[in-house]
Formats: structure tokens, sequence, C-alpha cells
């Protein structure tokens, strides 16, 4: 792991308030790796030991093979952008990018206002200075904003200006908190897209800390989504989402949220819905209650159901727009569950009204199981496979 | 039949109507007797007289040909010149120091704001037996030492800064408080950028934070300071009575006004003083403007 970071049983308390209990990490050189979760669930604090900002209470963490335990923040090669982007207000948007570089180059006397100008070499690495914070506006389109004060620039504009003071001195990984949560929607978007664009051109590491999993899932080449302090999972935004290992994985990823079904187990490892026998077999030994299907694994269920397929009535409650697709909210004949979301496409809709009662089907493939502990259990495969459902 | 009045007419009688409080108490508080005061100030009234003369410019002539004047003059920049960068710059140093204490920061903060809630005019009484020269616990230590016997209050090259001390002893606490105000209001994301960025020793958080970012406060503290050092008056009026020289531009114009009775002198006198303060504010107010970032 050459630019690689390695976390390892990282903890942390404030106080009498545990925020990070044993979390261990590797991220791979040249990776965008996210760090998703509700808030409070420590996702900032561990960045913010990457970056060497806190101190871990026990734990270590290597960034390209190197320990970085006792190393001050610009001792580790690491570049960081803020949520609200930090950008030193007094200064132009030339300066700020030019201080990471200004602080490596020149000596703590040379920085000194005026006195710092008697060096001899001051000039020379200053022009140097400037040639390189030039290169890096170029690479982002900023180079007219160099001379302006941050609070002469607009929310995107400064989000450049703080990727730039991060990319100028080339660090080995790019740590980033939360940065497009201050922008508007649509910016949000295109940023999104140029943050990919960056890592692909730039090859760096990415630590990206978010609590919107659109972020995450959409830029990631993998996701840790924390909770409670821990990583529940870890994994590419595919494997999270199809696979989710448990059931607050499963209902922090997607949007709209997951359906959950409760769900009964028999002696004999059948599983039933609102007591009627699904086509899934559970291995002996291994109990579930709760079912979740994705939005878009249920359809409508115009006339005679496909075989092998499970079938649900209820009372459409709501269509809500989305442009392209609908969705829709069904309220269930089913005595615990009030009420799933399913997806429509727009052709689909024609002749549906709210409040009228609709049936909709869905493949057992389709379901993911959790056991009482939330966490996911695999059905039987070649049973269900064989077995035909009546 | 009465006709409506047109309603541009009308929003301007509302418009005078409502704004009438404000202009007539702001004219009976300020405008009116500061007209007064440059009416006298060109008069030779005297409390109490019958008959009043004009005497044009006479006033300000002989201000600037008075010696006692020219010496209260001269105090008062001498005065104002120990206590603004003294008490502006110990201000920020104590409140730097002060603000990284977590648990004893209210502890620290009291004590140094004690001076300013007390009375001036009770305190200077135990600066004087402070300095003492045969009693006090200073020239005790100094004679300790094996320095002479020194006359703080009473030797003329010593007066002045002697009172610019006692008054920056006053004034520190109150300029930490604002500091202190001005610190709290730096986000600490900024520190964080500097530390990775580098700038993460004292000195650089210093010079490229803290201070560009405390402008704002700092040109208000050193105006502020600046007003409060020229209005020195109760130390000289406590301790030194103006003697050995040490008349300062308030103490002669209570002198003029309140001892010998001269308003109209005293009247020219003051509208030099506040010349002076208005003068300095604008200046400096002018000078710094250009350099502190407003966020």
């Amino acid at each position: 792991m050459a630019g690689g970071i390695s976390i390892a049983n990282i903890e942390k308390a404030f106080g009498a308030t545990r925020v990070l209990s044993g979390v261990s990490l590797d991220v791979r050189e040249g990776e965008f790796l996210s760090l998703v979760g509700p808030s409070g669930c420590g996702k900032s604090t561990l960045l913010r030991i990457i970056a060497g900002l806190e101190r871990q209470d026990a734990g270590n963490i290597a960034i390209a093979g190197k320990p970085m335990d006792h190393l001050l923040p610009r001792e580790r090669n690491v570049a960081m952008v803020f949520q609200n982007y930090a950008l030193y207000p007094h200064m132009t948007a030339g300066e700020n990018i030019a201080t990471p570089l200004v602080m490596s180059r020149l000596s703590l006397f040379e920085r000194l206002p005026l006195l710092g100008h008697l060096s001899p070499r001051r000039n020379a690495i200053a022009a140097g200075v400037a040639k390189d914070v030039r290169r890096v506006a170029q690479q982002l389109h900023i180079e007219a904003l160099l001379d302006r004060r941050p609070g002469q620039l607009s929310g995107g504009q400064r989000q450049r200006v703080a990727l730039a003071r991060a990319m100028v001195r080339e660090p080995a990984a790019f740590l980033m908190d939360e940065p497009l949560s201050n922008l508007d929607a649509k910016l949000r978007v295109h940023m999104r897209d140029e943050l990919s664009e960056l890592h692909r051109r730039l090859g760096a590491t990415f630590v990206y800390v978010t609590h919107d999993q659109v972020e995450a899932m959409t830029m990631s080449n993998r996701v840790a989504l924390m909770d409670g302090g821990e990583v529940l999972q870890l994994g590419t935004p595919t494997e999270l989402y199809a696979r989710p290992r448990s059931l607050k994985v499963a209902e922090f990823i997607g949007s709209p949220t997951i359906n959950t079904l409760p769900v009964t187990c028999d002696a004999g490892g059948g599983v039933h819905l609102a007591g009627m026998r699904l086509p899934i077999d559970m291995p002996l030994g291994l109990r579930v209650t709760k079912l979740a299907l994705r939005p878009e694994a249920i359809k409508l269920s115009a006339g005679r159901s496909a075989p092998g397929q499970i079938r649900l009535s209820g009372r459409l409650r709501r269509i809500e727009h989305h442009g392209a697709e609908r969705i829709g909210h069904l309220t269930l004949e089913i005595p615990e569950a009030s009420s799933i979301q399913f997806r429509l496409q727009a052709e689909e809709v024609g002749g549906l009204e709210e409040g009228q009662a609709v049936d909709v089907r869905f493949h057992p493939k389709d379901v993911h199981l959790f056991d009482a502990a939330g966490m996911r259990v695999e059905a039987e495969p070649h049973r269900q496979a064989h077995r035909e459902y009546a | 039949m009465p006709t409506a009045l047109p309603s541009a007419r009308r929003e301007l009688f509302s418009g005078l109507l409502f704004s009438a409080p404000a202009f007539i108490l702001l004219s009976l508080i300020h405008i009116v007797p500061l007209l007064t005061l440059i009416a006298l100030s060109f008069t030779d009234y005297e409390l109490g007289a019958l008959d009043v003369r004009w005497l044009g410019l006479d006033n300000f002539a002989r201000a600037f040909s008075d010696p006692v004047f020219q010496r209260a003059l001269r105090n008062t920049l001498l005065y104002v010149a120990i206590v603004i960068p003294g008490s502006v710059l110990l201000g920020l140093l104590i409140a730097l120091l002060v603000h990284a204490r977590k648990r004893t920061r209210s502890i620290y903060e009291v004590i140094y704001f004690l001076p300013v809630t007390s009375t001036l005019v009770a305190m200077a009484t135990v600066w004087q037996f402070l300095l003492h020269p045969r009693l006090g616990p200073v020239n005790g230590f100094l004679k300790s030492l094996g320095f002479p016997e020194i006359a703080f209050l009473s030797e003329p090259s010593l007066v002045i800064p002697t009172l610019a001390v006692i008054g920056l002893w006053q004034m520190v606490g109150f300029n930490m408080i604002l500091f202190l105000a001005g610190l709290s209001t730096i986000p600490r994301d900024l520190y964080d950028a500097a530390e990775v960025d580098g700038a993460g020793g004292a000195v650089d958080r210093f010079l490229r934070i803290t201070w560009p970012m405390l402008g704002p406060t700092t040109m208000f503290v050193t105006v502020t300071t600046c007003i409060t050092a020229f209005k020195v008056f109760d130390t000289v009026a406590v301790l030194t009575h103006g003697r050995g020289g040490s008349e300062v531009l308030l103490y002669a114009i209570y002198l003029e006004g309140f001892h010998y009775f001269k308003m109209g002198y005293a009247a020219a006198l003051t509208l030099v003083f506040l010349a002076f303060i208005l003068v300095f504010s604008i200046l400096q107010a002018r000078r710094m403007d250009r350099k502190v970032h407003y966020a």
C-alpha cells in the first residue's frame, strides 16, 4: 500500500462520549473512499484523526506505510477540504492557495512581514510559488479569481479555491469533510461530477466524509458505512446496495428507503409474511424477523401473477412525481406493516388513481432477510429454486 | 370643505412627525449644548458675570500662548502616547494568554477586569500609598534592591509616565475583554486549515490568522482607548492636583472653568480638546481601515 492509508483499531472518546470504538479500515492507494453515516456516527472525527487534527485514544494510522501517530498534521503530507472551506478571509484566493507552499518553502524568518524580504532567495521562491498557484488555478478554471477575496466569491468558486489550496502541494491523500454540503442542489450535482473527474485525473487517494448516501454512492470506489462509532460495512457501492450486511445499512443506502416487512419463521425453516408462506427457505436453526425490499423490486401486478412471484394487495395512498418515474405509496392490508413505496414508470401510471386498490408483486430473489439482531441472513438458494409457489 | 393633502406632502408631514421626538431629544441633549459651548468660546463670560464681551478668536489665541495650556497639551499627548500602544498590546497579549486557558479562564477574566469596575478615584488612594516615597511598598522594594528612593508622583519627569501606568492598569482589563470577544469569533476551522497547511506554529498562527482576523477589534479598541486616554482627569485630580507641572487637558479646563470661573476661556479649551479627540480618532480609523479586513 504505497500511498494508501491504513487505519487500525482507532478508539476515541470525548469525555464520557465514545465516538469511535475500534475502527479498522484500509484505504487503497488512488482510491476514492467515502465515509458515510448519519450525523454523530464518528466519520468526521475519524477524518480529523487521519489528518492529525485530533489525537486517537488508541490505535494506529499509517499513510503510505509510514506510521503517522506522532506526526503533526503538516508532516503527514495530507490536504484537507473543510465543510465551510475554511478559506483565510483576509487573503486573496491566490494567497490562500499559496499558503501551503509558502509555509513549506520559506523559512520562518523569510515568512515574516517586511523582514522576510531581506532574504536573497525569497524572490526566487515567491516566483516559483506563484507559478505553481497559477498552474493549479488553471486546472480548476479559477485564474480570473486569484485576486479576489473569499467574501467576493460564490459558494462554488470558494469550493474550487479550497480544492486548489489542497491540490497545490500534491499531497499523498486528500481528506474531504462534507465539502459539498454548503452548495445548492444543482451545484452539488455538478461538483460531484467535477470531484470524480479530478480524482480520476490526479490518481490520488481521496477520503471523503459525507452524510449523503447519494454522494457516497455516485463518486466512490468503495464506501464505508459508519454508525455508532463503528464501520457497519465496507464495500463497493454495488455491494452495499445489493447485499447490505445489516438492516441499518439497507435502510441507510438507497432512496426512497428500502421497504421492511415483518416476517415469521416456522420450525421447518419456512418464512411467513402475514400468514402467507413465502417460497423462501431458511437453513435450519436460522430465524429471520424482517424482510426488506427495494422500491424497484416491487412491480404493479396487472392481472395474473407470474409463477414464483409473491403478490401483495393494498390501497394506493399517494403517487409522488419524480419526472420520468413516480413513487407509489401503498398502504398494505397487513396489520403490522403500514406502508411500502415502489417505483412506477410514467406510462404505468395511466388510469391509476390515489385511493384505488391495487396488487403488487415481487420476486423472492430480490428479497433481503434479516434476523432479530438486524444482520443479513442468506436464504438457501437451491431449495428456494425448486419449490413452486402455490 | 377640507381637501385631502397630496400624498407626497402627507408623507413628508408624517415623516417629520415621526422623526420629531428623536430630533428634539438629540437637539436638547447634544446639539444645543454644543452650540452654546461654541458661542461661549468667543466671549469672556464668567460665571455670575453681568455683562459679556464678544472676543472673537482671542480665547483661542490666548490658549496657544498660555504656558499652562501648552504644558497640559504636551502632558496629555505623552500620556496618550504611552497608554494607547501599552493598553492595546498588553490587552491583546493578556487576551491571548487567557483565551488559551480552559478551566481557569473565567477567574483570570474577573481578575483582569476588576480595575475596570473599581472607581479610579478610590483606587488612586491605594496607588498613592503604593507609590509613596517613604511608606510605599514599591519604593521599599526598590530600596531593598539598592536603588535610591523615587518620588513617582512629584518628580516632574516621572509624574506623567506614572499616571500613564495607572491608566494602563485600569484600561487593560477592558481591552482584554474586547479582544477575547474578538478571539472567540475566529472560526476554529481556520486554525485547523492552518494546521494542515503547515501554519500551525504559534508565530504563524498569530501572524497569518489571529492578528488579521482581529483587525476590526483592534481598530475599535484603539479608537476607544484613544478617547479614554485623552479624557484622563481623575488620577491627576486626586494624586497630583496638577502639581509638578502635571496638568492635563481636562484638568486645565476644570481649573479655568470651575476654579477661576472663566467659562468663556474654558469653553474655548474644551473645543480644542474635542477637536483633538476628533482628529485623532478619524486619523486612526482612516489609517487602519485600509488595512483591516471585515468579514
